[in-house]
């Protein structure tokens, strides 16, 4: 609760099941809050929170035994080698043996190819590498619960799309991977359950397919001139404006289009999370 | 049996995750530069620092730390402790400042570890570096220790001063930084505030407050001796309890406090518990630590109290004593008999005996007598009325432990607390000792029954100390070895000590020499291998040299250095000059002579060779040797030890020096007569310092202080009376100077009336007479008065009130070379004038040439000078006489002694011989007529506001001392504001002082208005003295800058410092019109200082 009295998160009730599940929504929609409440760096001022059967607010430790955190911010570091990072994470995680540990760091290096950097100190490994140190330390004790805040922001695509492998892999291993961001792209890709939030609230909750089909035949494609051009943007959410020809190719969300010639058009998630924002929600035009 | 198991697990992964983050946290430490360079510098410094000393040939000093093992790791790890205690202030400050900062450390925080486990693996990480550092520096030290040749290794110092040191200021300090950290979330701020309170801890507080406060063990006496050991065990593991209890508390606090959410609800609750534990602990230690010193100062005062109750009951002089002691591991068994005969008529009679020995019997013949003790008071019931003067026989019966606590009860508890130190090692002071391996008693302890009391404050009656016979008989423990006097003269009392001693002797002139030495501490006897036949001659040397100074002669049959522990410690008591130290034949040496650098003999011989070589001179191994001893025979025989030098602020100094406790003079005076008045309780310290003639501090000394110890005495004498400046605690280091100036006031009208040396001569005869014996102080001042036929005892009169000051005028004494009929004199003229309502008394000593054996009367007298009385002294001499130095004794002239050097001698032929004499002169008038004089003293002078200052300095300045207008200046580094300071080469009629300042751009001023008596054409003059840098520098030469206003006219004049001679120097001739001028001088000058001293105007006719 801010000191406004405003929540930061309100009547959310989840039920994640295990495989990738993604948080989708906007920026200051309350994710981080809620990760951060899920790894225990928060305490809620009310509600209860069930990881694996375990009560958050008594059994932090073994939650926190069987969770892996990559926060969203994952940029400085003390005076430590690569290696020497992701070793100090495993033995906190109770990896206590040498031998194992140092099997275990070396593998895990290698799954996120940052073997031939273990040497090198951390604060001096490119944005991306430091992502994938940072879900090497959230892996490192193989976690049942995964917990990744805003992973991809910031990186390169090609970094991007080896991050999103990364973590499908890892969803195979029954385990549970709560992604949060702001990347629609990030959860169509891998997630097959995922939730969208809003001004502290769950506003959506189920598949990406589920979302997908809300938007089936929402989508339009209008070709208009360049004087047309500002009035549709006025009327429509405009996702995507192509110069084409004479004038322009104007995709937009809406129930109907009228005045226009508008030809359909087959949604993708992007779409669908546009269309949720600006009419189940009636968000685009309030902001 | 599984519960079990759980419990195990869970105390391995609190070990585990503790050395998890320790192990990182100390390589992030260990990665840091500031570490790096700390650990770099110290490493260094403290390495050289110990190979130098340890190792390197030509290294002089430092014996302390080397004599005494211990005191090698001590003192390196002391220097250490002040470095890391600052390192890790920051260092340890920072972690947390490094969590908050790196947004990477909440993926520690997530995982399952306790936040105990955490803040404590911080620490402990941080802890163990601090710690391994001190190992690495032991290490190194301990390494070149074993390698110095002939330097001991006290291995286990090692390791309880890493525990006793290091330990718990680490913990401490870690845990205080963090905590603060934690509170204040600013790391800028919590360094601030720990740096400032390092900072007042080492610079101001210091010992303050029984050195409660002293976290880092830099006042905490530590010492170690080789002979008994730590003497406070209790009180020293006492405190450094309450840092290592209190550190820990902070460190459950931030456990508590620490912004983690706890892994179980209420799990942090038990920290707090534990946390406010150790609080409580440190607080009790140090409540403990208050308690025992403040409990010391009770129990004295009652101890006091005591004996103020018992000081007038009747007591008994001893003739005989005959006592046996058995040593027993932790006590002694003793019974006393004693042989003694009634002072007054009674039938209980007062003894005194150490509360810490408990009497079990007290017997007369066979029949026991009652008896009552009231803490150290033993009051002795014979049954029957003794008459005055009957003879009694007592034996006492006891058993016990000295309290140590019941010695020097005339001492201040300030003074008491004053630390002892050599070379930032302190020292735990005692007065006495008793382990199963080695006991000290001195008659301080009281450890034997003695009649009467101990130190009363309401009447100096327990001071009356007799000479008695004495019998010891000891059964020391097996091993060890018993020291006492011989027996074979009186003592007023004796000392016991036994130890594991071995002794060393040689027999001359009837009179047997020994060193006892501590087994294994022979080292000294290797460095006189080649003059073991001159030594006698040295010794007997010595003596003859302290008999033929003092006049005294040696009145025992034996002479004995003993080894005793350092932490042996003795104060200047205001009624005489003997300390402990030093007893009846024998003198009590620190260990090893750890106090002397001059007792590292293979080094001192080893410097004797070199620098005679230096000095061109090459010497043979035997003189080396005979100089080491005789640097060692000195101890014994020079006046002041252990100088003092502090600065104030910048261009202040002061020095001070302390009445060397080695001094002999006590076993040819003190240990062989007693003065002693029911009124006075210094009368014996008047007739000591008379006998030494003692000099109040010579020339060098009180041009670096501004001002003689003996003018300091003198103007706290004119506001208090002698009785309240004998109990003033705070002007305790003037007090022998008060003592000797109202010793020489008293004797100098008999002086005056037989001469100064018949003086001397009968007062040495009545001594004599009465060796062994007490003397009346009234009754010999009656017996002297007689010889001298003057009235000295009337002079004690004036002692109950404060003394006026006569001020004097003295001239320049001034000699004239006078031939007649071929036959050669000169003849000295001096003028004086007393200026005062008072009468007052000079000494006038006159340094002629070709004096004979005889000494020549004139050269040292009194002259008496009655109020406003001017006398033209005149004497006539075969050969020219060199200097005329004049003490003004009991006045308000600064400097209080002048050195009047003849330089001018002017020849006149065929007159006659001026008659010898000291001439009234009526109507002396100083000023001649036309001339006016404005000194820095007058009214009429004034000085430039002083230049702003920083607010730090200001502060500092407050604390300095200021009782005293005048300080010591050095032209070297001269003060940065007007600074007043006296000297004989300034002007002034009674006080010759001047201003003295930094030279600078002539911001800064002094002025003279000057009164004009009429109109016309004057002569401007300046008084002149050359200070040091003029004196010794050839090079250092420079014009004082003036400005002469008069009449609405302003002129510059200036005086070149370099050809100026000293005295009245012209700046001009000006015709003033008006009232007044004025003359200022300015700062800016190229020499070091300015001085601003007197102007003189004189009239042209």
């Amino acid at each position: 609760m801010y000191p406004n009295g405003n929540h930061a998160l309100k009547d959310v009730n989840l039920e994640i099941p295990t495989g990738m599940f993604g948080l989708l929504g906007p920026n200051g929609a309350g994710k981080s809050t809620l990760m951060r409440i899920l790894v225990a760096l928060m305490e809620p001022t009310s509600g209860e929170v069930d990881i694996c059967g375990y009560d958050l607010m008594k059994q932090r430790k073994e939650i926190r035994g069987i969770l892996g955190y990559l926060p969203q911010d994952f940029r400085f570091f003390a005076k430590y080698k690569t290696y020497e990072f992701l070793d100090y994470a495993a033995r906190l995680s109770g990896i206590n043996r040498k031998s194992f540990r140092k099997k275990a760091v070396d593998e895990m290096l290698e799954n996120v190819g940052l073997f031939d950097v273990r040497d090198r100190y951390a604060n001096k490994l490119s944005g991306g590498m430091k992502r994938r140190l940072g879900i090497a330390q959230a892996l490192i004790h193989h976690p049942k619960v995964i917990i990744v805040d805003e992973p991809t922001t910031g990186l390169d695509p090609e970094e991007r799309i080896r991050f999103r492998n990364l973590l499908s892999e890892v969803s195979e291993n029954d385990v549970t991977i709560i992604l949060s961001t702001h990347i629609v792209g990030d959860i169509s890709s891998t997630c097959n359950c995922m939730a969208l939030m809003n001004k502290g609230e769950v506003s959506f909750f189920g598949s990406p397919q589920d979302m997908l089909k809300q938007a089936e035949g929402k989508v339009w494609r209008i070709r208009v001139s360049s004087d047309e051009l500002h009035e549709v943007d006025k009327q429509y959410p405009v996702i995507s404006t192509i110069p084409s020809g004479t004038g322009w190719e104007v995709q937009v969300v809406a129930d109907e289009v009228r005045g226009y010639e508008a030809e359909s058009y087959t949604p993708n998630l992007e779409h669908a999370y546009v269309y949720y924002m600006e009419n189940k929600l009636n968000r685009w035009r309030n902001d | 049996m599984e519960k079990r198991l759980k419990e195990v697990a869970c105390e391995m992964s609190f070990i585990t995750n503790i050395q998890s983050v320790a192990k990182y946290e100390s390589k992030i430490l260990v990665r840091s530069w500031f570490f790096r360079i700390f650990t770099l510098l110290a490493v260094a410094f403290l390495g050289f620092f110990n190979f130098a000393m340890l190792l390197m040939e030509d290294s002089g000093g430092l014996w302390f730390e080397k004599s005494v093992a211990s005191n090698i790791p001590y003192f390196s790890l002391l220097l250490l402790n002040t470095g890391q205690a600052v390192v890790a202030v920051f260092l340890s400050s920072e972690f947390l400042k490094r969590d908050k900062k790196l947004d990477t450390s909440e993926v520690f925080y997530v995982r399952p570890l306790s936040n105990a486990e955490y803040v404590v693996g911080k620490i402990w990480g941080n802890l163990r570096v601090f710690l391994l550092l001190n190992v690495l520096i032991l290490g190194i030290v301990m390494a070149l220790n074993f390698m110095a040749p002939g330097i001991a290794v006290d291995w286990q110092a090692y390791f309880i001063y890493f525990f006793l040191v290091s330990l718990p200021t680490l913990i401490f300090i870690i845990g205080l930084s963090i905590f603060l950290m934690l509170l204040l979330k600013n790391q800028a701020l919590t360094f601030i505030l720990l740096l400032g309170y390092i900072g007042l801890t080492l610079f101001y507080i210091q010992d303050k407050f029984c050195y409660l406060f002293d976290y880092m063990a830099y006042n905490l006496p530590l010492f170690k001796s080789t002979i008994v050991g730590f003497s406070s065990p209790e009180l020293m593991l006492n405190h450094r309890a309450i840092y290592l209890f209190a550190g820990l508390g902070f460190i459950f606090f931030t456990i508590f406090l620490f912004k983690r959410l706890p892994n179980a609800r209420r799990s942090h609750y038990p920290w707090l518990f534990l946390s406010l534990c150790m609080f409580g602990v440190a607080g009790t230690a140090g409540f403990r630590h208050i308690r025992l010193i403040l409990e010391e100062g009770e129990v004295r005062a009652l101890y006091t109290s005591i004996n103020n109750k018992y000081v007038h009951t009747p007591k008994m002089v001893i003739d005989c004593y005959d006592i046996s002691v058995e040593q027993k591991p932790e006590s002694i068994e003793s019974v006393v008999t004693m042989k003694g005969a009634a002072l007054a008529a009674s039938d209980v009679f007062t003894f005194c005996l150490n509360p810490g020995l408990k009497v079990e019997e007290v017997r007369e013949g066979e029949k026991a007598l009652d008896f009552k003790r009231d803490k150290q008071i033993l009051l002795v019931d014979f049954g029957r009325k003794i008459e005055e003067g009957d003879t009694v026989s007592l034996s006492v019966r006891y058993a016990g432990r000295i309290a140590d606590n019941f010695c020097y009860l005339d001492i201040p508890a300030e003074v008491l607390q004053e630390p002892y130190e050599k070379e930032l090692l302190k020292i735990d002071k005692k007065y006495s000792f008793q382990t199963p391996d080695y006991v000290l008693f001195t008659p301080e302890t009281y450890w034997y029954p003695r009649p009467g009391t101990a130190y009363s404050d309401v009447s100096p009656d327990w001071q009356q100390t007799y000479f008695s016979r004495f019998r010891l008989d000891v059964k020391p423990l097996p091993g060890l070895v018993a020291v006492s006097q011989s027996g074979n003269a009186p003592y007023q009392s004796v000392s016991l000590i036994i130890g594991r001693y071995e002794q060393k002797s040689f027999e001359s002139d009837s009179t047997l020499y020994s060193v006892w030495h501590i087994k294994g501490h022979d080292y000294y006897q290797a460095a006189f291998d080649s003059i073991r036949d001159t030594i006698p001659g040295l010794v007997r040397n010595l003596r003859d040299n302290l008999e033929r100074t003092y006049k005294l002669s040696y009145p025992f049959d034996r002479f004995s250095v003993v080894e005793v522990p350092a932490q042996f410690y003795s104060y200047v008591r205001s009624w005489s000059q003997a300390q402990e130290v030093v007893q009846p034949e024998m003198v009590l040496f620190p260990e090893m002579g750890c106090m002397f650098n001059q007792m590292d003999f293979v080094r001192s011989k080893k410097n004797q060779l070199r620098w005679a070589k230096r000095g061109g001179r090459e010497i043979s191994e035997e003189e080396a040797e005979i100089r080491t001893l005789n640097s060692f025979l000195w101890i014994f025989s020079q006046t002041e030890g252990n100088y003092n030098f502090s600065s104030g602020s910048r261009g202040k100094f002061n020095i001070s020096s302390q009445s060397n406790p080695y001094l002999l003079f006590p076993e040819l005076y003190n240990f062989r007569y007693n003065i002693y008045s029911s009124a006075w309780p210094v009368t014996n310290r008047i007739i000591e310092l008379y006998l030494q003639k003692k000099a109040d501090n010579n020339g060098w000394e009180r041009e670096i202080n501004g001002i003689s110890n003996n003018e300091k005495a003198n103007l706290l004498m004119e506001k208090q009376s002698f009785k309240e400046l004998l109990s003033d605690v705070e002007h305790r280091d003037l007090l022998n100077n008060i003592i000797s100036l109202k010793g020489y006031s008293l004797f100098a009208p008999a002086e005056v009336n037989i001469g100064v040396s018949l003086f001397r001569d009968s007062l040495y005869a009545v001594l004599k007479r009465n060796e062994f014996k007490n003397i009346r102080f009234e009754s010999l001042l009656d017996t002297l008065g007689m010889i001298s036929r003057s009235d000295i005892r009337s002079g004690i009169s004036a002692w109950e009130r404060p003394t006026p000051l006569p001020f004097y005028t003295i001239g320049q004494p001034g000699v004239t070379k006078v031939t007649n009929k071929g036959q050669e004199s000169f003849v000295l003229k001096q003028l004086v004038s007393n200026n005062s309502d008072y009468d007052g008394m000079l000494q006038l000593d006159i340094q002629a040439r070709g004096n004979g054996p005889d000494i020549d009367p004139r050269t040292s007298r009194k002259l008496p000078l009655a109020a406003h009385q001017t006398k033209l002294l005149v004497t006539v001499w075969e050969d020219a006489p060199l200097q005329v130095d004049v003490n003004t004794l009991i006045s308000g002239n600064l400097p209080n002694v002048l050195n009047l050097p003849i330089t001018n001698i002017p020849e006149e032929r065929e007159r006659t011989v001026d008659p010898e004499g000291d001439f009234i002169v009526q109507n002396f008038s100083p000023e001649a007529e036309g001339e006016v004089i404005v000194d820095n003293e007058d009214a009429l002078f004034s000085l430039s506001e002083p230049a702003v200052v920083g607010l730090l300095p200001k502060w500092l300045d407050k604390v300095e001392d200021t009782s005293f207008k005048y300080a010591g200046v050095s032209p070297w580094r001269a003060p940065l504001q007007w600074t007043a300071t006296t000297n004989a080469a300034y002007y002034g009629r009674y006080i010759r002082s001047a201003y003295v300042i930094k030279s600078g751009n002539g911001n800064q001023t002094a002025t003279w208005k000057v009164p004009v008596p009429a109109a016309g054409q004057y002569d401007v003059y300046y008084y002149v003295s050359k200070d040091n840098e003029l004196k010794y520098n050839k090079q250092a030469g420079g014009e004082y800058h003036f400005k002469v206003a008069y009449d609405e006219e302003s002129e510059d004049a200036y005086i070149d410092l370099k050809k100026a001679n000293e005295g009245w120097e012209p700046l001009g001739a000006y015709y003033f019109s008006g009232d007044t001028i004025r003359i200022t001088l300015t700062n800016e000058c190229k020499l070091r200082s300015v001085t601003a001293d007197a102007v003189k105007i004189v009239k042209r006719y």
